[in-house]
């Protein structure tokens, strides 16, 4: 044995064929043939050899590998004389190795058709569990729009999408974030292309960050290469139920900006002003207050540190200014009551327009009786409410180019105007006793551009009774219904000065029926037995403010009017305002209505009963001693005082409103809408309503501290409340307060805040822009950030300071159906 | 090239397409877009190619470069395909049941085809390291040789030495041992004390034979000897060639998933890359 049990050469070995499917059978016994099976497995064994034929004899042909020639040689016939016995052949170890490969893949595709089945595919493809906001979504199909297709519009959807969003408007059914979601921020591409601009203009120009310029140089700009971004580009889901949808890091922030740097603390640009995007909505000079109000104020008023006026939020983003009661009211609440006011402390809400009569009388104006005395103009409530009548605008507007107590110089145009106007101002009022306010909505909603409602029609007309109006009208135009008839039957109704005198040119013999004056319709009050029986009337200072007026010279040396010289021979009396306007002195009216009294106390000034009181008016004023008893005991009160608490009162020919304090509904409202519809072209009476009410110097003074803002369209919005945390507005910045208490050293708020002195705080509030302003900070200086704003510390993702989606998105509404 | 220097610049340019790569998927993350198609899409060509070496075995007339040239491709792209799923998968295992099953597929692949290259590097150090190296087909051939010699030379110890000495324990231990390959696992792992324990044997049925008697032991022995040499070759050359009965049917596993799959992440991709 020479212990080599292998011997490799052409002859001393057969060929091995490793690479066939099948082998002999009979290898593993040691004993293969040589020509082995087909390639179909079957056995083609017959004899060992195939003998070779030399002229007549047979010759073995065995290789030597197998043996070399056999002793016994081939039969004689030439059969090689040792058949081989049959075989099963078997696969080689490769064939094997095929047959496991198809079984793995048969048993692969079964799985995945099997996966594929309905009651599988959820939760066998899904690439894993979601997170727990988004736990009850439900099947995929509610956030994949090519789920509901099948397989084969999968594979439709994979490799020839349509609408790229489809699956992000999918997220936009419960995350309403805009109508411009798919755009960079959310925001408009002009406003984006403006932040942009001015961000370059206003940054130095600095080195890129390499990897930002490489992932830009070698893919473009994302908002550029990509039609829209999709929620998917920052988002992923399937992460695991705990997973941070929202967490992205600082350098995908940046991928879209034009202004590239490292970190927070290496390249970011300054804050630019920052907190401060816009002027204080409340015109609080902090530096003003800080050195001269609060030491004027004392210790027992101002505040005596910066939580006096301001608290946290309650989600600890914003200090907030709180409650003017809080606040404000302890130094500002008398001003909103006008108690620096010179003049009345109500707004004029309803007037009788002054007219020069004696000028009208003589032109022949007829406007029916009318108060001499009034001096007053239209006010922009008038205006408002008569807005809507025919030609009322350019009469109003030719009004107002006239000297009204001075016609003299007038058009007959500007008569027939005033003639209108005049109608007008008496329709207005006999409406608004008559109809009620709620006949008001349309014109107002046509003069203020919008549908009035119920509620804000109430808050217009701050709830005024009914009295206050009828009461004016008493004394204003008594005869107020008794002319519109006229005027609606077609008749002129003359001044009623004119009317004697037209009466007298056809009736020369009723001479002093043709000389009654003003007195005279004080006659005509007294004449009509309602009124006279109404004591409120006849006690009423303004008809004998009439009386009063009566003092004037020039009326006094009217001959015609010095028929009652007896009643107005006592100067001192009439003379004295304060004496008519007392409660004491009007019941002088009273006087009037005794004879004894007048004849014993006074006999000079109502000696004469005919003067005073024809026989007549005599019988139906005749009261009674109880009557009269009564009635003077009625004192008649000061309105501005009667109405010191605030509220509807009049005062002469001006029905007013005194506001009732901070926040008063009626201002509040015409405020509102009138600086809504505040449009220099289009709407002259909200104009002229918001120059009155947004007057700092009108009473309740709302504009001296509400900023009012110019908005869309030249619509002015009064500011009343202070910054509010807005929990539906996402700014592109979320710094929060709260948790930064615990930071700030002994300075407290001034550790960040450092005052500003000289800033022009003031001069901001001058115009409607919130944007043109100077604060009364300086500016957060990044300084104050930069110390824990790095990795090593607080951590510098963008996402600590900034959100991505910003613009206000409503929560959605919670729909109950009412069964 | 040498191997060493072949091994050395084959494993440079992997380790700079590896870097490539990695950069190229940081850079494509940053410019807001999915990195995880980027490298699913890297994946599925690398495995494609990978897939292609086997295919080019079995077309072996195409002018294709030679075998060991692809052979040497598909160890280092390979590697490189590791990188690609270990930045597609984010270094962690993921958690839906179809993409676990490919995350394992390919770890079974992955980690038959390095354990095939480890085996294809080691192992035949090992061959004919205490015998003939014998080619894996044959040592049937040989095995029944030896046990059709140590039989005959047992049958013949009866009549040379009128003693049954040698056919009873031939009968008794030498037959199942020549019977047919054993010990694999004892041979792969190292720790087959078969031929120590059955040397120790014949060893002691010496002093009941006489000279012919310890003639013919000796030739048994031989015998006993390199059949447990074939033993340990064929388990050596099983391994060389088992490793592939993962690696491939796997791999045709892993590709029909991984087709699944991008057809899945494309659908439902939410509109990405």
């Amino acid at each position: 044995m020479n212990g080599v049990l292998q011997q490799l050469g052409v002859r001393l070995s057969r060929y091995e064929r490793p690479t066939q499917s099948w082998v002999c059978g009979k290898a593993a016994t040691g004993s293969p043939c040589l020509i082995g099976p087909d390639k179909h497995g079957r056995c083609r064994a017959t004899y060992e050899c195939e003998p070779n034929r030399d002229g007549e004899r047979w010759s073995c042909n065995r290789p030597r590998s197998a043996g070399g020639k056999c002793e016994a040689g081939p039969l004689p016939d030439g059969t090689c004389c040792r058949r081989i016995q049959t075989c099963a052949p078997v696969r080689s170890l490769r064939a094997k190795r095929g047959q496991v490969v198809r079984w793995a893949v048969v048993l692969t595709v079964g799985l995945l058709v099997l996966a594929l089945q309905d009651s599988y595919v959820t939760s066998l493809f899904s690439p894993g569990p979601v997170t727990r906001h988004h736990g009850e979504v439900g099947t995929c199909g509610n956030c994949h729009e090519a789920f509901e297709q099948g397989a084969v519009g999968w594979v439709r959807a994979a490799f020839a999408p349509g609408d790229r969003l489809a699956d992000s408007k999918k997220c936009l059914a419960c995350h309403q974030l805009g109508e411009q979601v798919f755009e960079p921020h959310g925001l408009s591409p002009a406003t984006l292309d403006g932040l942009t601009g001015r961000i370059t203009a206003e940054t130095a120009a600095q080195a890129g960050v390499a990897h930002l310029s490489a992932a830009r140089g070698l893919f473009g700009n994302p908002i550029e290469a990509v039609d829209a971004l999709r929620c998917a580009s920052c988002h992923n889901e399937h992460q695991g139920r705990d997973f941070d949808q929202t967490a992205m890091s600082g350098n995908r922030c940046q991928s879209c900006h034009s202004l590239q740097f490292a970190s927070f603390s290496s390249g970011h640009p300054d804050f630019d002003g920052y907190p401060f995007g816009r002027r204080t909505r409340i015109s609080f000079d902090h530096v003003a207050h800080f050195r001269r109000h609060f030491e004027k104020a004392g210790p027992e008023k101002a505040p005596k540190t910066c939580t006096d006026c301001h608290s946290p939020s309650p989600d600890g983003r914003i200090m907030v200014v709180d409650r003017f009661a809080e606040t404000c009211a302890a130094c500002h609440s008398e001003q909103i009551e006008g108690v620096d006011l010179s003049g009345p402390k109500g707004i004029p809400f309803l007037a009788v327009p002054g007219f020069d009569l004696e000028e009208l009388a003589a032109r022949g104006a007829a406007i029916g009786e009318w108060p001499e005395w009034s001096e007053e103009g239209l006010t922009p409530f008038m205006k408002a409410l008569l807005a809507q009548e025919d030609s009322f605008e350019a009469d109003a507007a030719r009004l107002e180019a006239l000297d009204l107590l001075d016609l003299a110089d007038s058009s007959d145009a500007d008569i027939q105007a005033i003639e209108r106007v005049a109608w007008r101002v008496k329709e207005l009022i006999y409406r608004l006793a008559t109809a009620g306010l709620e006949d008001q909505r349309r014109p107002l909603s046509e003069a203020l551009g919008r549908d009035l409602d119920r509620v804000t029609l109430g808050r217009l007309f701050g709830s005024i009774p009914p009295d206050v109006i009828l009461s004016a009208q008493r004394v204003w135009f008594p005869n107020l219904a008794e002319e519109l008839a006229r005027v609606r039957r077609g008749e002129r109704v003359p001044l009623p000065g004119a009317e004697e005198v037209e009466a007298a040119s056809a009736d020369v013999g009723d001479a002093e029926t043709a000389h009654q004056t003003g007195s005279s319709e004080t006659g005509k009050i007294l004449d009509d037995d309602e009124v006279l029986d109404d004591g409120e009337i006849l006690d009423d200072a303004e008809i004998l403010d009439d009386d009063a007026i009566l003092d004037d010279d020039a009326i006094l040396d009217d001959a015609e009017i010095l028929d009652d010289g007896e009643i107005l021979d006592d100067g001192e009396i009439l003379d004295d305002g304060e004496i008519l306007d007392d409660g004491d002195t009007l019941e002088a009216g009273d006087i009037l209505e005794q004879d004894e009294t007048v004849a014993e106390g006074e006999g000079d000034i109502l000696a004469d009963d005919d003067i005073a009181l024809d026989e007549a008016d005599e019988d139906e004023v005749s009261l009674d001693g109880a009557d009269q008893e009564e009635a003077a005991a009625m004192p008649e009160p000061d309105p501005e005082q009667w109405a010191a608490l605030g509220g509807w009162y009049r005062l002469e020919f001006v029905l007013r409103y005194k506001p009732v304090g901070h926040a008063d509904p009626l201002l509040r409202t015409w405020l509102d809408l009138s600086g809504h519809a505040f449009d220099v072209s289009k709407q002259p009476v909200a104009n002229a309503l918001f120059g009155l009410l947004g007057d700092e110097r009108t009473p309740g003074r709302c504009t001296k501290c509400h900023s009012v803002d110019r908005g869309a369209g030249g619509a002015l919005q009064v500011q009343w409340q202070p910054r509010r945390p807005q929990p539906e507005t996402k700014t592109a910045t979320t710094f929060a307060h709260a948790t930064h208490f615990s930071m700030l050293h002994e300075e407290g708020c001034l550790t960040c805040h450092a005052l500003a002195p000289d800033a022009k705080y003031a001069d901001g509030f001058k115009d409607h822009d919130p944007l043109s302003f100077s604060s009364n900070f300086a500016a957060i200086d990044m300084a104050t950030c930069a110390g824990c704003r790095v990795e090593e510390r607080a951590g510098d993702s963008c996402l600590l300071c900034h959100q991505y989606h910003l613009g206000s998105f409503p929560i959605r509404p919670l729909v109950t159906q009412m069964k | 090239m040498r191997f060493a220097s072949r091994t050395l610049a084959n494993s440079a340019v992997t380790l700079v397409l590896a870097v490539a790569v990695v950069s190229l998927d940081r850079l494509y993350d940053l410019s807001l877009r999915d990195s995880s198609f980027l490298t699913g899409w890297l994946l599925v060509v690398g495995i494609g190619l990978l897939a292609v070496y086997n295919g080019r075995k079995k077309l072996p007339f195409l002018p294709l470069f030679s075998s060991a040239a692809w052979l040497q491709f598909h160890i280092y792209l390979g590697c490189l395909v590791i990188v690609f799923f270990l930045l597609h998968t984010s270094f962690r295992a993921p958690s839906g049941p179809m993409e676990v099953v490919l995350w394992l597929l390919f770890i079974a692949v992955a980690g038959s085809g390095l354990l095939g290259l480890a085996l294809s590097r080691i192992v035949p150090k090992w061959l004919g390291r205490d015998g003939e190296r014998i080619i894996f087909e044959r040592i049937p051939v040989f095995r029944a040789r030896l046990a059709r010699e140590a039989e005959a030379l047992a049958m013949r110890s009866v009549t040379k030495t009128s003693s049954n000495t040698i056919a009873q324990y031939y009968g008794r231990t030498l037959q199942p041992f020549f019977h047919g390959p054993g010990n694999l696992l004892a041979h792969l792992t190292g720790f087959d004390r078969t031929l120590q324990r059955m040397s120790r044997e014949i060893a002691s049925q010496r002093r009941y034979l006489n000279r012919d008697g310890r003639e013919i032991l000796d030739e048994i022995e031989w015998r006993v000897v390199a059949k447990n040499d074939l033993d340990r070759e064929y388990a050596l050359q099983w391994l060389l060639k088992g490793w592939l009965f993962v690696h491939i049917p796997l791999t045709y596993s892993l590709i029909l998933v991984a087709v699944v799959h991008v057809v899945l992440v494309h659908a439902f991709g939410g509109g990405m890359p």
